[in-house]
């Protein structure tokens, strides 16, 4: 098969499907780009978040830079997404996408909290997100970092666009996910405290900013205990601060540039012409 | 990669899209059937591209407390069709007040995996004991097809022990025999396999339930293999000041 016949066939498999959503301009599209048409911009959080669990809680952190190509489309963008009381999302991936599976997600676990009167737990957001994931076959880009606690402890899962899911002990996903994965990778421990969690955290974030164009400006923590939940945000690290400007003088005194050399050249005007 | 759109596949940096590689298992699945019951052996890694996304997955999936699935390929795919197979198995179970059987189990999965053969990716082996039949292992490659095995290796890591697998089998093994064949050949298959590796898991399936043992590569019980020291590389005149 051609490329071409395999991308009509995928098209056509695609119409056949009768989802949401429409290829129907795809291939007009690709024509127009190839005539030179600028395409349009998605914003996408290209992006740091970072989650670690540690004894008897959890700590999540997202940076706050949204960015659509090169450009920084948001500064102050809220990625750490309340879910419940105490289960929270991160997420990566698509903007739109992302906040509208969250919004989905907190009314659905509301909901079932209103009919059960029970807590929701991290599993049912967790099966709750990868099902409808899983379901849209990676074309929702929501690549989140579930975690929060509920009365069978803290827990925090990692799902993918795709509706791959897994457990994990600390995370990180977005494009800023491979430098702060060396840290949490390197640093952390099993049992650890709130503050050490806090600060590891917050140093997996630092990395994935500083190394990782798509991801900086400021971040936003939260930790989430038994009892309660604690928000903090947003902190801006020293190395995401504005330079101040440097107020001197460039003035130079006249003559402190040495005359080398001089050269006279004489010219005369052999012949003028008026133009109109 | 066919049934994705290629505005999924193609990164387009103009519009900031990189699209994450779809995650899959590029693993070593090996199991064998014993008297009573199956061994399976499964690595611990899970990739997406050449990043490792999980390095102590756990690729030996219960679906009754006595049938396991291991999964080999698109993990979002494997992960929902044992979702899926097991509820269903579970619904049967209770409507109809009796086990389901490792044979119809079997089925239950080839029915999923032939009719969305075009759009999954996966390739399982079913494990499981029941009473009539004892204990019983099926390979299911993609698109469907089932075969009953007495031995078996599936996944990027099977290439390299196919071999080892055909030279250590005999008849009327016993359990433990099986294990250190199973656990060898995951090691010789993590050892040469590039998207194998992590731990090794090994699963016992038997008419007392489901029992999984986890080996680190720190561990005393991890297979070793000396690999051929390698001839000296430097030129001469180097390798002579290093001596």
């Amino acid at each position: 098969m051609t490329a071409t016949e395999s991308q009509q066939g995928v098209l056509k498999m695609e119409l056949d499907k009768g989802g949401a959503f429409s290829f129907d301009n795809c291939f007009r599209n690709m024509a127009m780009c190839r005539m030179g048409a600028a395409p349009p911009r998605l914003t996408s959080t290209g992006t740091t978040i970072v989650a670690a669990s540690y004894n008897g809680g959890l700590v999540m952190g997202a940076d706050s830079r949204a960015t659509a190509g090169n450009i920084i489309a948001d500064k102050h963008c809220e990625k750490v997404h309340k879910l419940t009381e105490s289960i929270y999302a991160c997420g990566a991936g698509t903007a739109a996408d992302l906040d509208q599976v969250t919004k989905m997600l907190s009314s659905n676990l509301r909901l079932m909290e209103l009919n059960t009167g029970k807590k929701a737990r991290v599993i049912t957001a967790m099966r709750q997100a990868k099902q409808h994931l899983f379901d849209y076959q990676g074309y929702i880009g929501a690549y989140l970092l579930i975690g929060g606690v509920d009365p069978t402890g803290p827990h925090l899962y990692e799902c993918t666009a795709n509706g791959t899911t897994m457990h994990k002990e600390f995370a990180a996903q977005g494009s800023g996910s491979y430098a702060a994965i060396s840290v949490l990778e390197r640093d952390f421990k099993v049992g650890m405290d709130e503050a050490q969690a806090k600060a590891l955290v917050q140093r997996a974030l630092h990395a994935g900013m500083s190394g990782d164009n798509a991801s900086g400006n400021s971040l936003n923590l939260v930790i989430i205990r038994p009892e309660k939940t604690i928000f903090e945000g947003p902190i801006v690290p020293d190395f995401c601060k504005k330079p101040e400007p440097i107020d001197l003088e460039y003035k130079f005194k006249p003559g402190s540039t040495a005359v080398l050399k001089r050269k006279e050249i004489k010219y005369e005007i052999v012949e003028s012409m008026d133009i109109h | 990669m066919d049934t994705m759109h290629e505005s999924l596949v193609k990164a387009v940096p103009a519009l900031g899209h990189y699209p994450q590689e779809p995650i899959s298992t590029g693993t070593t699945l090996i199991a064998m059937e014993f008297d009573g019951g199956v061994v399976v052996g499964t690595d611990s890694r899970t990739s997406a591209g050449s990043f490792i996304s999980s390095r102590v997955t756990n690729k030996i999936t219960p679906v009754t407390d006595h049938l396991v699935v291991c999964r080999s390929g698109n993990a979002a795919d494997t992960q929902t069709i044992a979702d899926v197979v097991k509820y269903q198995i579970e619904a049967y179970t209770m409507l109809e007040a009796e086990k389901v059987s490792i044979y119809r189990a079997t089925q239950i999965f080839r029915q999923f995996l032939y009719n969305y053969r075009d759009q999954l990716s996966a390739s399982v082996l079913v494990a499981g004991w029941d009473e009539n039949e004892g204990g019983q292992l099926y390979a299911l490659p993609i698109g469907g097809f089932v075969t009953r095995q007495r031995s078996t290796a599936s996944g990027s890591g099977s290439t390299f022990v196919t071999g080892y697998l055909d030279k250590n089998w005999k008849p009327n093994m016993t359990k433990e025999e099986c294990v250190k064949v199973v656990k060898e050949a995951v090691g010789l298959a993590t050892f040469r396999d590039g998207s194998s590796g992590g731990v090794i898991r090994i699963g016992v399936i038997d008419k007392n339930g489901t029992d999984i043992k986890l080996y680190r590569p720190d561990g005393n019980d991890f297979p070793k293999f000396v690999a051929p020291t390698p001839h000296p590389s430097w030129p001469a005149h180097v390798e002579a000041k290093n001596q």
